[in-house]
């Protein structure tokens, strides 16, 4: 199996910008409402292990939060990768430096140019690790913080945003023509624009290769249908 | 058809309430659109203020002016029924002397905001004499804040003889004085009936009446800046920028500083032939009777006598790491003329934040410092005084990343 | 209108003939897009119907078949001395955007410009970028120079006063000259319609979508839209909702965000 976790990957963008294939065979909005705050951290640790995080996490410590792998969904595969992935394997370094390039560009001491070309180097980072790991393991679970990142400067640019999901669709792409697994593409959540900002919204995105005949399930839906399926 | 535009700059102490005549004025006027209004008060409530703040509608419009530029001058029109007033704003002392070094347009009046509680400041003489050096002639006075002495006559008498006293002194004769309160709107745009004894017009209609417009920049002298020479078709075409004046074929011209005097024989105006050119033109001309022409010369008309000048006097602000001593020679960007100046001395430091004089003939100025200094070129040079010209009245200093310095031509000496 | 424009253009013109004195070996770059064919244009007109210095286009060789093709026929009329910078060793170890983005527009735009600028050893470079464009644009001067390593210090930026431009005189590679700086795009439809300038058709819609800027083919999406003429295309500008709206509500909007970040742990 193979889950493409592309965080704040948006429905309404997906659409509007045809992705076809990171739309698959069925695609379709996830609830996350039972959320409080659309934390990236939580979502994802409710995605891996089936249970509402929120409460477990708090904001100041979130991104050094860490899961076993046996809570999570993970335990039903053989051999499994995590590559990047918020609560399980996160690279702390690469999101720490972002995080201190965008409160740098508020403070008018970087300039958009300088963040947005971190956050590439690193996406190009994750993208190496994924397509070198395809075909080797039950599971494969990778990251990409493409669309949150450049969105949360950048969302309103329609120039921006387009080349951000002409790559994600890139990927997607790639991925069907080289693989036959099992693939799940996922968001925590989506965006909406606050001028040229880009806030996260209240719907995740989902699609899959097969027909599940999903419902806007819910993000702690997942574990359960993961573990029935497989 | 549209309104004819005054250039006006606001000047007094922030706390006698210059930005709240100023945001009564564009309120009065009608020039603010309703969402903005909204935006304001919005604003205003959503920070615990209750009452409306004038002087907060212009802190919005200079923020949504500050954009992306780093030094800038924040331009806000409001209008009577005869004219649209453009209000250079210069906030400080400090970044009053910057911005009106590198101010855009020119003012063509002032409006200077005293309060009739506090009285005046000192900066207040200094910022007159400053516009009066940039050549502002026309004054008007608003004696603000009525409203703090209960609209008392006699304050407001006793207060004008004094403020006339200064005003002659500083060669500002027969200046309008006007008792206004911007808080409540009290002789701005509407006469004031709190204020019966007060027999004069509001400020608007002395701003209508008693400033007279600005000559415009084609009935100046005509001063056309060369900025190359160009070969076309085996022809030597000048190509200048037209700064004031009319440039007309067949005119009579005076190349500066050689001095040469010639005849404009074709005006080429982007690939048409023009029978003149106007203040603001870029064109190519071909002059007949002139053997030397380059670029920093200045093409003058011949009626005036204009000279060659070695030595001047100017006021300069230092902005980058830079110092600059006696004795030094500097190479300065005048118009399209770079050439090299002697410092022949410093005359004094001005304090840029209260532009009392720090220091009398000092040894070096040096960076985020102001001071008048004379100026010896080593090659003639042709140059105007700022309030004459400032085109050609105005240059930086060149160190080695680009300009270190700005000033501005106060007096030519010979 | 036509003052407004006419205004503009003085300016322009006037800018570009100082580049011209100020620079021995200057040369603008062309895309083919409707800022940089205006821009072409200014400089004709500056020189009184010819470009004295070579016309540099990029070739990512990804372009638009319509971009090849406009550019040929426009160089042809117009009797541009085009030069064409194209990084051939990259394109032959297969540099593409599928490979990475960041890289492909690296190897294939900024080496290769990089790599004609010291060939040709240009001390100058006229560029159509607009103030309107991108946020840290709105730092850029008319005369913007870039550094010995090509960089641009847009922290520490000489002063630019008046109009009086300046060449610095050490730790410079080139300068880069925008005339257009003041322009909006609106300014630049208008002025493309009043000049009658040849533009791409990829401008106009066809099949319901249009282009509202040319890259590269694989990386450039259309939007929806039926403007098929100026009029529709400025139309157009006018209603949608630009994401960069002016000041106070820009402020409002960074001062939410940066709350709101702080609220999910990012900052």
């Amino acid at each position: 199996m193979i889950i493409l976790a592309m965080d704040a990957l948006d429905h309404n963008l997906v659409e509007r910008y045809n992705c076809k294939n990171l739309m698959q065979t069925e695609h379709g909005q996830t609830d996350i409402s039972d959320f409080e705050l659309p934390r990236t951290v939580v979502l994802w640790a409710s995605f891996l292990t089936g249970k509402n995080m929120e409460a477990e996490i708090p904001v100041e410590t979130q991104w050094e939060f860490k899961l076993a792998p046996d809570k999570t969904f993970l335990r039903f595969f053989g051999s499994c990768l995590a590559i990047d992935v918020p609560a399980l394997s996160l690279k702390e370094k690469n999101h720490a430096e972002e995080r201190k390039l965008l409160k740098k560009y508020f403070d008018d001491k970087a300039s958009l140019e300088d963040y947005d070309s971190l956050v590439w180097r690193n996406h190009e980072e994750n993208k190496k690790d994924f397509f070198g790991s395809l075909g080797r393991f039950d599971l494969v679970v990778a990251y990409f913080d493409l669309a949150d990142a450049i969105g949360h400067l950048s969302f309103g640019l329609a120039e921006k945003m387009s080349s951000v999901y002409v790559e994600l669709e890139g990927i997607a792409r790639e991925v069907k023509s080289s693989a036959t697994d099992l693939t799940l593409v996922i968001s925590d959540h989506g965006m909406k624009p606050v001028g040229r900002f880009g806030d996260h919204s209240e719907n995740g995105f989902y699609s899959l290769n097969r027909e599940w005949k999903l419902k806007l399930p819910k993000m702690t839906d997942f574990y359960e249908l993961i573990k029935q399926k497989v | 058809m549209s309104l004819p535009n005054i250039n006006l700059v606001v000047i007094g102490h922030k706390d006698h309430g210059k930005s709240t005549l100023i945001g009564r004025l564009l309120y009065d006027s009608k020039v603010i659109p309703d969402q903005k209004l909204q935006e304001i008060r919005a604003e205003l409530q959503s920070s615990g203020k209750n009452q409306f703040e004038f002087a907060y509608i212009l802190d919005s419009l200079e923020e949504e002016r500050r954009g992306g530029l780093t030094i800038d001058i924040v331009h806000t029109p409001f209008k009577s029924e005869r004219r649209i007033y453009t209000i250079i704003d210069c906030p400080g002392h400090k970044e009053f002397i910057r911005k009106m070094l590198t101010g855009a347009s020119q003012a063509d009046a002032a409006v200077l905001v005293a309060s009739a509680k506090e009285g005046i400041q000192p900066q207040t003489k200094e910022h007159l004499f400053l516009i009066k050096i940039l050549g502002v002639n026309q004054l008007i006075v608003a004696v603000n804040k009525m409203d703090t002495i209960e609209y008392n006559e006699e304050a407001f008498r006793e207060f004008s003889e004094s403020l006339k006293k200064i005003l002659s002194s500083l060669d500002y004769n027969d200046v309008p004085i006007v008792p206004v309160s911007a808080l409540y709107g009290e002789n701005v745009t509407k006469k004031s009936d709190r204020m019966e004894w007060y027999e004069g017009d509001t400020l608007i209609q002395v701003l209508d009446n008693r400033v007279k417009l600005p000559k415009p920049l084609s009935e100046k002298p005509l001063r056309c800046v060369i900025q190359d020479i160009y070969d076309f078709e085996g022809k030597k075409v000048t190509v200048c920028k037209v700064e004031t004046g009319i440039l007309k074929i067949g005119q009579p011209v005076t190349v500066m500083p050689t001095m040469e005097e010639g005849i404009v024989e074709k005006i080429e105006s982007f690939g048409r032939e023009a029978k003149e050119s106007s203040p603001g033109d870029s064109v190519g001309i071909v002059l007949r009777g002139v053997s030397e022409i380059r670029r920093g010369y200045v093409v003058t008309g011949v009626a005036e006598k204009t000279e060659q000048t070695r030595e001047f006097v100017a006021e300069l602000v230092i902005f980058s790491d830079f110092t600059l001593r006696s004795g030094d020679i500097v190479t300065i960007r005048l118009g399209t003329c770079e050439t090299k100046c002697k410092i022949e001395k410093i005359l004094r430091k001005v304090d840029p934040v209260d532009l009392t004089v720090k220091e009398e003939e000092p040894e070096s100025l040096e960076n985020g410092e102001v001071g008048r200094i004379v100026f010896r070129a080593l090659e003639p040079l042709y140059l105007e005084e700022y309030s004459d010209f400032p085109q050609i009245g105005r240059f930086v200093v060149l160190g080695k990343r680009g300009a270190v310095a700005a000033g501005i031509v106060l007096e030519k000496r010979g | 209108m036509e003052d407004h424009l006419s205004n503009l253009e003085k300016k322009s013109i006037s800018i570009i003939r100082e580049a011209k004195a100020q620079f021995k070996n200057m040369a603008v770059l062309w895309s083919t897009g409707k800022d940089s064919t205006a821009t072409l244009w200014l400089c004709r007109k500056a020189f009184f119907g010819r470009i004295p210095f070579p016309v540099i286009h990029i070739d990512t060789s990804y372009k638009f078949p319509e971009i090849y093709e406009f550019r040929d026929r426009i160089a042809k009329e117009w009797n541009l001395d085009l030069a064409i910078a194209k990084n051939e060793e990259a394109l032959k170890n297969g540099v593409s955007p599928e490979k990475g983005k960041l890289d492909c527009c690296t190897k294939l735009k900024t080496e290769a410009l990089k790599s004609i600028i010291k060939k040709e050893g240009f001390d100058a470079l006229i560029l159509a970028i607009r103030r309107d464009e991108h946020g840290i644009r709105a730092k850029e001067r008319y005369f913007s120079p870039r550094d010995e390593e090509f960089r641009w210090r847009y922290a520490d930026q000489p002063a630019e006063l008046w109009d009086l431009y300046v060449r610095p005189a050490e730790d410079f590679s080139h300068m880069r000259v925008h005339p257009i700086l003041h322009w909006t795009e609106f300014d630049v439809w208008q002025y493309v319609r009043r000049e009658n300038l040849p533009m791409n058709p990829l401008y106009l819609a066809k099949n319901g979508m249009r282009y509202r800027s040319l890259g590269c083919m694989p990386c450039t999406v259309p939007i929806p839209s039926n403007a098929s003429n100026i009029d529709e295309i400025t139309e157009e500008l006018r209603t949608t909702t630009t994401p960069e709206r002016a000041g106070r509500a820009q402020d409002k909007e960074r001062a939410y965000m940066m709350q709101k970040l702080r609220s999910l742990g990012y900052m």
